[in-house]
């Protein structure tokens, strides 16, 4: 299991005539082992960006990226720490988009066989596919092809390959907006079991306030131009889990969401935001 | 099931034509085709007197004349070999330049000239210009041959390689898949069907120029032949041999329109099977 511990991180684009843009300034953040944590904020704020940097996507930023691997601590003291992208002693990753991104020319069972390592292909990796297709009542379709699934399904079968694989930290890009509030609302249900079974690391991005409490440990509220952290919101303390989408509480962290972006919408920047 | 949906689709598709109102079955269209040809063929041998435009049974009797006397297998022979090796070093060359024109912005730029000149330069100017540059001899023709297709394999395999989906070669990054996994799984598939195509297009671009090839500057071959027997005013021979040229490319076409179905969309035909 791992933790992630980010110090100073900033990236700028160059534009084309030359000057910079500043996508991401001055980033500090730790997050704990087995934690969930939900980056929210307006789209362009860089949630994406930060997400890129930290699964190592994207290696063009300055600053330090570091994770803390527990597990090799034998009593848990010990911690060592490992730079992105080093190879061999970097935490297990996976990662679930916004789209499902399946490979259409495989089929689901396939699709998931495509994320698991030569060793864990053999008859153990079948029946872990189907153990895994069975949990989010997809049995039967593993011999389907992506595009004989319904939306819901694909994203449901990118969310078993980002778990199949035991990571250590995943990382979710806004992996329900595309989806129907009443599927979405069940599929954050589905998502929150299986993590309770697993524990990993989660780092999921969201523009959607209600999503991000209901989802998070901690709610780190994000603003544009340049994107940083504005606020840091700690749900877990307010909402002991397991929670209920009925809770009044709920409603009343995501206003006080709502209500910290919009003070800062009008900022100098004068960035306007779609919350 | 598949075949109800895709008989279905057609139908939608040709309602304005009605040709569902004719009670002909459905593989009868297609003979039906072929044999109006040898109709308007017998008509106009007919009217133009047998002499200036033999019938089609004059013609295969011709035929059975130069198979048994051995010309028309070793002409033949001479033509398709000629036709392989362009068509194998085009294809290797084509392919090779068009996706790193495709991927690499630098080398679309230092090609794009030369592919410009070789998309419009006039073919039969090649074939010219080879024989007075290298000689009467069969590798001017094939390295002709060879300048010919190569230019249209380029023009495909480029646009292929631009259509690779950079999103799902990102997901493959984010779950560290070998580079080797991601050339198989991701990028090869999505480049299958541009190769079947332009293989399909590319072998029957050579077959109808190696004539020309032949007529130019060889004394052998198919189009060796037809340049003969024109010189004889022996139009039996020039339609023998041209039937012979069209029978063997129309194998190979079907081929590969088989190939295509086969492997190249399977995953694409599927119909969905849940909402």
């Amino acid at each position: 299991m791992a933790g992630i511990r980010v110090s100073g991180v900033s990236k700028s684009y160059l534009l084309p005539d030359g000057s910079e843009r500043e996508a991401l300034g001055q980033v500090d953040l730790t997050i704990g082992d087995g934690e969930f944590v939900c980056l929210l904020g307006p789209s362009g704020c860089g949630k994406t960006t930060l997400l890129n940097i930290l699964s190592g996507l994207d290696s063009d930023y300055r600053g330090t990226v570091r994770f803390t691997d527990v597990r090799s601590g034998t009593s848990g003291s010990q911690q060592s720490e490992t730079d992105v992208g080093m190879g061999g002693a970097e935490p297990v990753f996976s990662y679930m988009f916004q789209e499902s991104r399946l490979l259409p020319w495989l089929t689901v069972r396939e699709n998931l066989r495509f994320v698991l390592d030569d060793e864990d292909r053999g008859v153990r990796g079948v029946a872990r596919i189907d153990d895994w297709l069975g949990r989010v009542g997809l049995e039967g379709s593993g011999n389907y092809f992506p595009s004989q699934l319904s939306v819901g399904m694909q994203q449901r079968v990118a969310l078993i390959r980002s778990l199949i694989i035991g990571p250590e930290i995943l990382f979710m890009d806004e992996p329900l907006s595309s989806l129907d509030e009443l599927t979405a609302s069940r599929m954050r249900d589905e998502l929150l079991n299986l993590w309770t079974e697993q524990v990993p690391t989660v780092v999921f991005v969201t523009h959607n306030p209600l999503e991000a409490v209901y989802l998070a440990d901690r709610v780190l509220i994000m603003s544009p131009g340049p994107g940083r952290i504005i606020h840091e919101l700690q749900v877990s303390e307010e909402l002991p889990r397991p929670r209920s989408s009925e809770d009044t509480r709920l409603w009343e962290l995501s206003r006080e969401c709502v209500r910290i972006l919009k003070g800062k919408a009008r900022d100098p920047a004068g960035s306007v935001l779609d919350v | 099931m598949r075949q109800a949906s895709q008989s279905k689709q057609r139908g939608v598709g040709r309602r304005w034509l009605n040709l569902e109102s004719l009670s002909l079955d459905n593989w009868l269209y297609r003979p039906l085709s072929l044999l109006s040809i040898l109709v308007v063929w017998i008509v106009f041998s007919r009217i133009m007197g047998a002499q200036v435009l033999p019938g089609p049974v004059s013609t295969m009797e011709f035929l059975w004349e130069q198979l048994e006397r051995g010309a028309l297998t070793r002409h033949l022979g001479i033509t398709m070999y000629r036709v392989v090796v362009a068509f194998t070093v085009a294809m290797l060359l084509g392919v090779a330049l068009g996706v790193l024109m495709g991927v690499s912005r630098v080398v679309d730029r230092l090609l794009e000239a030369w592919l410009i000149v070789g998309l419009t330069v006039p073919r039969i100017m090649l074939f010219v210009i080879a024989y007075l540059l290298i000689g009467l001899n069969d590798t001017s023709a094939i390295v002709a041959l060879v300048i010919t297709v190569v230019p249209t394999i380029i023009v495909q395999l480029r646009e292929g390689a631009r259509a690779v989906d950079g999103k799902l070669i990102e997901m493959a990054h984010a779950y560290r898949r070998s580079n080797v996994a991601i050339w198989r799984k991701v990028i090869f598939p999505q480049l299958l069907p541009y190769f079947i195509g332009t293989a399909r297009g590319a072998l029957s671009l050579a077959w109808k120029m190696v004539v020309l090839a032949e007529l130019l500057g060889r004394t052998s071959g198919v189009g060796y032949q037809i340049t003969f027997y024109f010189q004889m005013f022996n139009m039996r021979g020039i339609l023998a041999y041209g039937v012979a040229m069209m029978l063997v490319l129309a194998v190979i076409d079907l081929t590969f329109v088989g190939l295509m179905q086969r492997y190249g969309f399977r995953w694409r035909r599927s119909g969905r099977y849940a909402a």
